[in-house]
């Protein structure tokens, strides 16, 4: 998953990376007035945390190496069905036009 | 019987928009502007400024020059809406994109690129400027001004209903897992298509609303369109911007030049696969695949799409725009995101491996062109509409594939939708809420959470990943692989029963998760319903577009807790621009 720090001794305790993360990976500990990086888990790299701090102290690492989805056959789900033809036909052809 | 006050914590307004990204507070402040008496709240999962998706991707903002907006109409309808265009409304939006920037441009939002914006698109009048990346916060920060109120860190989970007219909407705190229950008069829903979480940041969609909507009994059209596939790095996972026009097959074939005599005899197949964003290069990837030609790389050297004019003013990863086109935010979120990526190349070689990276983009809520859905009181903006919506055809969301219409359409249906529902809650009282309706609803959205033991969100998802992510199921269509494709999702479905969420944000992802099984299960029957081929709707077994029998929509709709599956009848007769009356294919150039 991917990794997320900041330097706690540098943060004014702005908010700004709380009301960034629009995924709810980043929670706020009121009473530290610092940021708990809650849900790593569900980070997506989108850098808003990172944008928005106002002490450009926050670093996300994205984890390149996880698990990526089937892109063209669905292996893992089943092999029992009908293979794709090679020689396809043109897709977009309309005889109507 | 449990009374609301005792189920959790209660709300009343006049209008509740779910979701603030840039339709949800577009129709809040129209709202506002159309009847200010009326009271408005926003409720989203994310704080104000940060939801939605507008805010990840270029800030494109696309308009259409005065006269241009017949040519518009013809082309979208043309060529990418492949005749199931609903022109009428089409044609409101052509007329009205000028309009809509000097309505957002007076809430604050700043234009760049205003004095020469870039003419766009080689076969019709077509004009780019951009927006910087925080453009929602300067809406946000006009919402305050307007005494809008905002929920935050709330996930509404359903629509709350009397017969067939909304009364409300309730979810939970994200934070504290209490329950929500708001009382309105009426309810926009504008939180967001359904990307399946595949596209990790690009997919923000998660399909709530669709979700919600469907349940209550709102009606949905297009979803068998919301099939949008982009260009990945295998190392990075993210968006390869111009990978499209640069790919070769393992044998060094150029598969870009294989592919363009198949592309509609359309000369537009510039970078991106064109303007219009062209979604057949994935299906040469796969087939190159199955003829054992893969993997598919792009060749670096070729590709300098980033370097180019537009690629610095309109998605600027490398370098810096030009003065005029400089947007601080963007400038420094496309910075970053390119950096990144750097670190992930396992090599540097010239070829780089690319695969199809499915984002799906269903949008297949239903609304009229005043933004009302079937459902009385339950208004639409925004991607959880933009198929539903019928206006861009047979394409995935945002509408029509054109490069800039995502934010602009947001913005043209969230003013829309907020003056229709104000005229709509300035003349109806409160309805009542169902106590009894509530509870079943709270039981079972918070399963998940009473559940002891059972599936990880995680696991169950990834399945669905699977499902709609493989080409042969949701790309290259065919009747035999999507009834298994459908099979699969039905098992997923089954699955729920058993899904855990030990903390309020892991039932977030159980809804989520609810909403991504029934959002496939909707692409799949829609999908299978559609015997022909038309848009972006490719199918192995049924190559060709059927003017006689599918110039309609597919409409599904629950009844009973089973998914109807119907065709729908289009008005073509009100309609101008007909296959029978295209002009002679342009030569490709």
């Amino acid at each position: 998953m991917n990794t997320i720090k900041y330097e706690p001794d540098l943060c004014t305790g702005c908010k700004n990376c709380y009301n960034a993360c629009w995924l709810d990976v980043i929670r706020w500990d009121e009473e530290a007035e610092r940021p708990i990086f809650a849900y790593p888990e569900d980070c997506v790299e989108c850098n808003f945390c990172e944008i928005s701090c106002s002490e450009h102290i926050i670093k996300v690492s994205p984890d390149f190496s996880k698990t990526w989805p089937e892109t063209y056959v669905a292996s893992t789900l089943n092999k029992e069905i009908p293979a794709p033809s090679e020689t396809p036909a043109n897709p977009h052809s309309h005889p109507a036009e | 019987m449990t009374s609301l006050s005792e189920m959790g914590q209660t709300f009343e307004t006049d209008i509740l928009i779910v979701g603030h990204g840039s339709a949800g507070l577009c129709a809040a402040l129209s709202a506002k502007d159309a009847n200010p008496k009326l009271d408005v709240m926003t409720v989203d999962k994310s704080v104000v400024g940060f939801g939605g998706k507008a805010n990840k991707g270029g800030g494109h903002c696309s308009f259409i020059p005065e006269g241009g907006e017949e040519a518009y109409v013809e082309y979208q309808t043309r060529n990418l809406g492949d005749y199931i265009s609903e022109e009428h409304l089409l044609r409101d939006y052509a007329s009205n994109t000028r309009a809509t920037i000097e309505r957002v441009e007076g809430y604050g939002v700043q234009f760049y690129g205003k004095e020469k914006p870039f003419n766009a698109h080689p076969m019709i009048p077509w004009s780019m400027m951009t927006v910087d990346l925080d453009f929602m916060q300067v809406l946000g920060r006009q919402c305050r001004r307007k005494k809008v109120r905002h929920l935050e860190k709330v996930s509404i989970t359903d629509l709350l209903t009397d017969g067939d007219t909304i009364v409300g909407a309730m979810g939970f705190s994200m934070l504290t897992g209490e329950v929500i229950i708001i009382k309105s008069k009426a309810v926009i829903m504008a939180n967001g298509g359904q990307n399946w979480r595949i596209m990790r940041m690009w997919s923000s969609g998660r399909g709530d609303g669709i979700a919600a909507a469907y349940r209550a009994g709102a009606k949905m059209r297009n979803a068998e369109f919301g099939s949008f596939i982009n260009m990945i790095s295998a190392d990075h996972h993210m968006v390869v911007y111009g990978a499209e026009d640069h790919l070769y097959n393992a044998k060094g074939e150029s598969l870009t030049e294989f592919a363009r005599p198949h592309m509609k005899d359309n000369p537009n197949l510039g970078a991106l696969g064109g303007v219009d964003l062209g979604g057949n290069h994935a299906l040469f990837m796969f087939w190159e695949n199955q003829k054992g030609n893969g993997p598919i790389y792009q060749n670096k050297l070729e590709n300098g799409f980033a370097t180019s004019p537009i690629g610095r003013n309109l998605g600027p990863e490398i370098g810096t725009a030009d003065p005029e086109w400089f947007r601080p935010v963007a400038h420094d979120f496309w910075h970053r995101l390119h950096e990144k990526k750097q670190t992930a190349f396992k090599n540097d070689n010239v070829m780089q491996e690319i695969l199809p990276g499915f984002v799906g983009e269903c949008g297949p809520l239903y609304v009229d062109r005043s933004m009302a859905s079937n459902l009385k009181g339950l208004f639409a903006a925004g991607d959880v509409c933009a198929c539903g919506n019928g206006a861009t055809g047979a394409v995935p969301t945002p509408p029509g594939r054109n490069r800039g219409t995502g934010i602009m359409w947001s913005w043209f249906m969230g003013l829309r939708a907020g003056e229709s529902a104000a005229d709509y809650a300035g003349n109806t009282e409160f309805g009542q809420i169902n106590e009894d309706q509530a509870e079943q609803l709270r039981a079972d959205t918070f399963a998940p959470l009473e559940r002891v033991g059972g599936l990880p969100v995680e696991s169950v998802l990834n399945e669905l990943k699977d499902v709609m992510s493989a080409i042969e199921f949701s790309g290259w269509k065919h009747e035999a692989r999507m009834t298994k494709a459908l099979d699969i999702v039905l098992g997923l479905k089954a699955k729920l029963n058993d899904v855990v969420a030990p903390d309020p944000h892991y039932l977030m992802s159980a809804n989520e998760l609810r909403s991504g099984v029934i959002c496939a299960e909707m692409f799949y029957r829609a999908a299978l319903e559609r015997k022909e081929s038309r848009g972006w709707m490719i199918r192995e077994d049924y190559p060709e577009r059927d003017d006689v029998n599918f110039r309609k929509n597919v409409v599904l709709q629950d009844k009973d807790g089973e998914m109807s599956v119907t065709l729908e009848d289009l008005p073509i007769e009100t309609y101008k621009y007909h296959p029978d009356n295209a002009p002679a294919p342009v030569a490709a150039e």
